[in-house]
């Protein structure tokens, strides 16, 4: 057993526009992990061989992401050959689950040192490539009432009584702090350029953030899901939903989260670790949860899982000094900061992924990174970072400064 | 005197005529200026109906400047692939000419010298024993990095591509006629540019004959892309018979099937960047030096 499982710090790639023309197109998902892996090993000289196991979130894990990449970007970093990999897939939570696997095993003592993280290069692997009985079994979708996140997110809206406004409202802020946060190098220490094989620089920083966005410049695009709606999803959901009569189509790729290629990569270890290695603890994780709420709408899990969070952790709200909520789209983010009844002064200070984008696999640990560091920034204590899940799920996780 | 020569006919045919301050036509500094410059006024051209790119030596183009690559190293990589890049927009920016391009093949054409061929609509080519064709590069301990691995991939797919890009085989015209790395020959050097300029004239309606496939909507590579099964068989397998061959002891040929692989699998302009960062991967290896270095002392 041990006491507690330390955050030694946590790094991430910029994140890139995730089709063909993105600046990441060009850069293989073996690559941009190993990348991070190598980033870890130069900045704490570190022994590889002590390292555990290497954990990752993949959400699309086919074709260049499957067979357990993350095992292949163990090797493909040329870390010693006793380190294990291993991919897993919670949907979108998947690289937050990675960390809290991670420090489940050492705080349980089977592990001293953990990299966690996620890779998705979804201009090479787009979503939904690898199938799955969401939206391909007709059989289980008719059963179950499958729609897609988008629509369920549509559903939050109305539900809320949030309007078209109200979200591009929200999408504007993500936009504006991201960009400021960029632009000040509050994410200059966890964000590591992307290099090619000759040491060229691929990709420095952020570059999907569209700073000059305002209500005026997102009023103009087209509400993505109304036309799928219409042809049925609607009626599907509101076969559940009887409170509403109609599915108010309020999202747009201007306030749902970018598509984008990324990965991360969070160094968790015991005590032990840090004194054997000499590292220094930048935070701990001090909980995590994981529930799941109706699979139908599908993204209202986060706001429960927080608070499962906070049982499991022994806290409070008031104990909480930052929140980050993954921006799948805005009405999540609405519908996160109501039922936890917090202001978005607190949450998502720097932004998210409506304005930096959303590598599926990878975000729920580069969340992790965006809020230690920003407590550090802060000089404040506590954050909880949360994501909406497909099926439902929902996913949290407290980390504190020590 | 120009290195590249500018010439408009009266049907609007531009002819460039490589004739470059040295021994042979390379890409060296004074063509890389010379062509950007040819570029520019073609795309400013009015009444443009075709351009003929020619040679005014014996050998219509020697390729790289080998000195240049001889001298590159590892802290001049940025310059290298500034400089490689530069290059490439230029074919790039031919090949999107709303109007043919023709190489007229008057002699030897290899590595460089043939990838200013591929980056043309049509190719024609003198059917004479000393027209040798081909992207030799490995040979060299390099790749063919001015679009040559990319090109020769979607024209043919990967596994026509692969073996001569693997073992940089010459070929004569005929054997490049039939392989589709040329279109037509020519008897006789006489015939050589009335022909490029028929044939511009005979497509002068004909929008396919000035657009590249890959920058054809719905294009697909020749074989199928990387996800095809025969493709992803011979993915799987080209590792392996190429580690027969080389034993794990030469990065070129490695790297050569990577770039292939990346032509199947990503979209035109990005594989032909990932070409480039592989060509300045090799260029400063000590097998390059080497071999760059014997070929010189031959």
């Amino acid at each position: 057993m041990n006491d507690t499982a330390y955050i030694y710090d946590a790094i991430r790639t910029p994140r890139s526009k995730g089709k063909a023309g993105g600046s990441l197109h060009e850069v293989k998902p073996v690559d941009l992990g190993a990348g991070l892996l190598r980033e870890l090993q130069r900045r704490y000289d570190l022994d590889t061989s002590y390292v555990d196991d290497v954990i990752m979130g993949c959400v699309t894990p086919t074709g260049e992401q499957g067979s357990d990449i993350a095992k292949l970007i163990v090797q493909n970093a040329e870390w010693d050959e006793s380190v294990p990999g291993v991919q897993l897939d919670r949907f979108c939570a998947s690289g937050l689950e990675a960390v809290n696997s991670a420090a489940a095993k050492v705080l349980a003592g089977w592990a001293d040192l953990i990299v966690a993280g996620g890779v998705e290069c979804m201009s090479r692997e787009p979503i939904g490539s690898n199938g799955g009985a969401f939206g391909n079994d007709p059989g289980f979708c008719l059963k179950t009432k499958f729609v897609p996140q988008g629509i369920g997110a549509d559903t939050i809206a109305t539900l809320g009584g949030w309007k078209r406004e109200d979200v591009d409202a929200f999408a504007v802020e993500s936009q504006r702090r991201a960009a400021h946060a960029r632009d000040n190098g509050y994410f200059d220490k966890s964000v590591v350029p992307v290099l090619d094989e000759n040491g060229l620089v691929i990709l420095e920083k952020d570059d999907f953030i569209k700073p000059g966005t305002t209500l005026e410049t997102l009023a103009g695009l087209r509400a993505s899901f109304e036309q799928m709606g219409a042809l049925g999803f609607d009626d599907m959901i509101l076969s559940k939903y009887t409170q509403i009569d109609k599915v108010d189509h309020v999202h747009t790729p201007g306030n749902s989260s970018g598509i984008v290629d990324g990965s991360s990569a969070v160094l968790i270890g015991s005590e032990k670790a840090g004194k054997d290695l000499g590292l220094t603890p930048r935070g701990r994780i001090v909980a995590s949860a994981v529930l799941s709420t109706d699979p139908i709408i599908m993204l209202t899990g986060p706001g429960p899982a927080a608070e499962k969070c906070l049982k499991v952790a022994g806290l409070e709200k008031k104990d909480i000094d930052l929140w980050e909520i993954n921006e799948a789209f805005a009405s999540i983010g609405l519908r996160y900061m109501q039922d936890l009844g917090i202001d978005h002064e607190v949450t998502n200070v720097n932004g998210g992924a409506i304005a930096m984008g959303h590598p599926l696999g990878a975000t729920g640990a580069m969340l992790v990174g965006t809020m230690l560091d920003e407590l550090e920034r802060r000089d404040l204590r506590r954050a909880m970072v949360s994501l909406c899940v497909g099926g439902g799920m929902g996913i949290s996780t407290i980390i504190e400064r020590v | 005197m120009s290195g590249i020569s500018y010439e408009k006919d009266a049907d609007g045919i531009v002819t460039l005529t490589m004739d470059l301050d040295a021994k042979v036509n390379s890409m060296s500094a004074e063509y890389r200026t010379e062509m950007k410059a040819a570029v520019a006024k073609l795309q400013a051209e009015e009444g443009l109906t075709g351009v003929v790119i020619a040679s005014a030596k014996k050998t219509f183009f020697a390729g790289a400047d080998l000195n240049e690559i001889l001298a590159v190293e590892k802290d001049d990589i940025q310059q290298f692939f500034d400089m490689i890049e530069g290059m490439k927009a230029d074919f790039r920016a031919l090949e999107k000419l709303p109007v043919p391009v023709v190489a007229a093949i008057n002699g030897a054409a290899l590595g460089g010298g043939f990838e200013v061929c591929l980056a043309c609509n049509y190719r024609i080519a003198v059917d004479d024993e000393k027209v040798v064709l081909g992207l030799p590069e490995v040979g060299l301990g390099l790749l063919p990095g001015a679009g040559g691995v990319v090109r020769t991939v979607n024209m043919l797919g990967l596994e026509k591509a692969l073996p001569f890009l693997l073992e940089g085989t010459r070929f004569t015209p005929a054997q490049a006629l039939e392989l589709g790395l040329i279109d037509e020959t020519v008897d006789s050097l006489d015939a050589l540019l009335p022909r490029a300029k028929a044939w511009i004239l005979e497509n002068r309606d004909n929008a396919a004959a000035a657009t590249k496939p890959w920058d054809v909507k719905g294009f697909s590579v020749p074989g199928g892309n990387a996800r095809h099964p025969a493709v992803a068989q011979l993915i799987m397998m080209a590792p392996p018979m190429l580690y027969k061959k080389t034993q794990g002891k030469w990065p070129a040929p490695e790297k050569i099937l990577d770039c292939a692989v990346t032509a199947v699998r990503l979209d035109f302009d990005t594989a032909l960047l990932v070409e480039t960062r592989g060509l300045c991967s090799l260029v400063v290896t000590p097998e390059a030096k080497q071999l760059v270095g014997a070929f010189f002392n031959k």
